[in-house]
């Protein structure tokens, strides 16, 4: 390769021209000498041999001065590339001629300039699409439920998301700045200072806390975690922070285990009185006859107690699959009501409750399910018994009007607070009154008979006043049940 | 709609078999003899503070059910009893309350109690057993033949024991 290129070099230099030229000079000269030299005119001779380079020079310094201008124009470029800082800083500029050199060096120059602009373009480029994940990340962090929040070392915030200041109750994230993290979010409580100063001051730049913002958990719960921003790092300059409102998460699971724990309670009680029962009868063979059967009726209404919870589990998993559904027929709602009034007549006996039904004579037959709305009955007269206090009295007044048939089961009993009255019919709630808290029940009851009205086209409504009483109205449409199919 | 029990389930039971049974109820009341153990059962339940009391008269205790926490404390304060057998949830007082104030009287020093409960699961078993030294905690639902035979053992114990 490279004897190839003295070889090109060599021939090049060859056909050179400059070099051509002083070469065809020289024999000229030489001609010319000896011509002069065999014609005997030697002072001719010296004038010529004097003359000759000068001349040789002259003409040569004519034809080749574009060259020499080219060559130094190019030279002198070439040398301020050589002195400048960046090849970008020093300015070229194309030349002019006809030589091969100069089209060489104005196509370099055309190559460099297209490979200047292309770079800029690319600066430009990559300037713009910076700018454009710089602006993705802002909106992806904005619109992240969790509160995000980078401070430095000392927990002074140095950046934060909207959730991060909608938990703040602040106007903006850009509000947050400059503020502790702890006081700006409002964490850190008289009660918890401790436990969370502790916790941030372990080594470990990781640490999650969940922090109750007051007694009650429907008060805030709030879970914080904080890592390092870069990494790992026991001597961290930044940490980042997320913030999750875990309020209702936490409710939930309440609410899950007051169940369960209801569940297991309302299972239990019934099944421990059959096994008590059923295991006496067993155990002892000289029972007397009647009181066999009082054993043998508690072991009935026992199991019957454990049916009714059962299938009260059913529909509210029917309910909460939206699939509670109804099997309607021609019912004689007077029959069904003294059917209800017979169930309910014991239980109301047992607390020396005044048990008053006001029932017409003739009562128009309705399509509805009978099961159903015979379970909702017995609820709503259950619950009137339950939360009576002995020797209390309890109304069923049954209403029929034109298009609706109306029954008003009213109760002289604890009656239902302002706060827990919006709530009456939600499933699984049960008001913290001690006195409802004392008596068994599922928080399901209620559920159920609302969503069966309210699937018949009915309306179930509540009116009550705390320590007086309560009133529960359950209208039926007559001819057809608008959401009967829903 | 209510199914009454008293033809098809006593026919279609085992139980008929006690049919012929003469009325022997109170015998077991009436030769318990003036020294018999006292038993308190604190039960919310009427049904089942009715079959423990049945099961432990027969087997010669002087029982008594009481169905609130405080009124079981205030006969407490007046009465003197054997054994407790407790529930754990119970108006007025609850159980592991009732046992609190039965521990810090020297009087029931001794006396064994048993815990019932049907959230079992909930509760510090040991550390209230060890707390206030219960003899027993009872998960419902509980056979009565047990519960008589822990009654009658804890007392052998302490007989033995003193």
């Amino acid at each position: 390769m490279q004897s190839h290129t003295q070889t090109y070099s060599l021939s090049s230099r060859l056909t050179n021209r400059y070099f051509m030229f002083g070469l065809a000079g020289l024999f000229i000269c030489l001609a010319v000498s000896l011509w002069l030299a065999w014609r005997g005119s030697f002072m001719t001779l010296a004038a010529v041999t004097a003359i000759a380079p000068l001349i040789v020079l002259l003409v040569g310094g004519f034809v080749l001065r574009d060259t020499v201008r080219l060559n130094s124009e190019i030279e002198e470029q070439l040398q301020r590339i050589s002195v400048a800082p960046t090849s970008a800083g020093a300015t070229l500029k194309p030349v002019v001629g006809a030589e091969p050199a100069a089209a060489g060096w104005n196509r370099i120059l055309d190559q460099l300039t297209t490979l200047n602009s292309l770079q800029g373009l690319e600066e430009r480029l990559s300037q713009s699409l910076g700018g454009l994940k710089q602006q993705n990340l802002e909106q992806i962090l904005n619109t992240m439920d969790d509160g995000v929040v980078l401070t430095d070392a000392d927990g002074t915030i140095t950046l934060a998301n909207n959730a991060a200041a909608a938990l703040a109750k602040s106007e903006s994230p850009n509000a947050l700045q400059g503020r502790r993290i702890q006081e700006a979010l409002s964490f850190e409580t008289a009660d918890n200072r401790a436990m969370i100063s502790q916790k941030l001051a372990q080594p470990s730049p990781s640490v999650t806390i969940e922090v109750r913002l007051g007694s009650d958990t429907s008060d805030g719960v709030l879970r914080v975690s904080r890592s390092a921003a870069e990494g790992q790092r026991s001597h961290t300059t930044a940490y980042v922070w997320t913030v999750r409102d875990v309020t209702q998460q936490k409710l939930a699971d309440e609410t899950k285990n007051d169940f369960l724990s209801m569940a297991t309670h309302e299972l239990r009680t019934p099944l421990a009185n059959i096994v008590a029962y059923a295991e006496t009868l067993a155990l002892h063979d000289d029972i007397d006859l009647e009181q066999q059967k009082k054993f043998c009726n508690i072991v009935n209404d026992e199991a019957t107690r454990l049916t009714r919870f059962v299938d009260q589990l059913l529909n509210v998993s029917q309910i909460e699959a939206g699939s509670l559904a109804l099997a309607q027929s021609e019912t004689d709602i007077k029959r069904l009501i003294d059917e209800v009034v017979e169930h309910i007549q014991p239980q109301m006996q047992q607390k020396k409750i005044d048990f008053e039904p006001v029932i017409p004579p003739k009562l128009p037959k309705l399509r509805v399910d009978k099961d159903k709305i015979e379970a909702s009955l017995i609820n709503l007269l259950g619950n009137a018994a339950k939360y009576t206090p002995n020797g209390g009295h309890v109304r069923l007044q049954v209403e029929s009007r034109s298009d609706s048939i109306q029954f008003h089961v009213e109760d002289t009993g604890i009656g239902i607070s302002e706060e827990d009255l919006p709530r009456v019919f939600e499933k699984l709630h049960r008001a913290a009154d001690e006195r409802v808290q004392a008596v068994s029940g599922s928080g399901l009851g209620l559920a159920f008979t609302y969503d069966v009205v309210r699937l018949h086209g009915g309306k179930l409504t509540v009116d009550s006043e705390l320590n007086k009483g309560s009133k529960f109205t359950m209208s039926l449409p007559i001819g057809g049940s608008g959401a009967a199919n829903v | 709609m209510r199914a009454q029990p008293e033809v098809t389930v006593c026919r279609s039971a085992r139980f008929v078999m006690h049919n012929r049974a003469v009325p022997k109820t109170m015998k077991a009341v009436e030769s318990m003899s003036a020294n018999a153990k006292r038993v308190l059962v604190i039960e919310d339940n009427r049904v089942m503070g009715d079959v423990v009391r049945f099961n432990l008269q027969r087997a010669g205790f002087d029982t008594t059910v009481m169905v609130n926490g405080s009124d079981a404390v205030e006969l407490l304060q007046n009465e003197m009893f054997d054994v407790i057998i407790s529930d754990y949830q119970l108006p007025g007082l609850n159980g592991e309350e009732i046992c609190r104030w039965v521990r810090q009287d020297p009087r029931f020093d001794d006396v064994p109690i048993f815990l019932c409960t049907a959230k079992r699961f909930e509760l510090d078993e040991q550390g209230l057993m060890n707390e206030l030294r219960i003899t027993k905690m009872l998960a419902k639902p509980f056979s009565p033949r047990e519960i008589v035979a822990l009654v009658r053992s804890s007392l052998e114990s302490q007989t033995a024991g003193a």
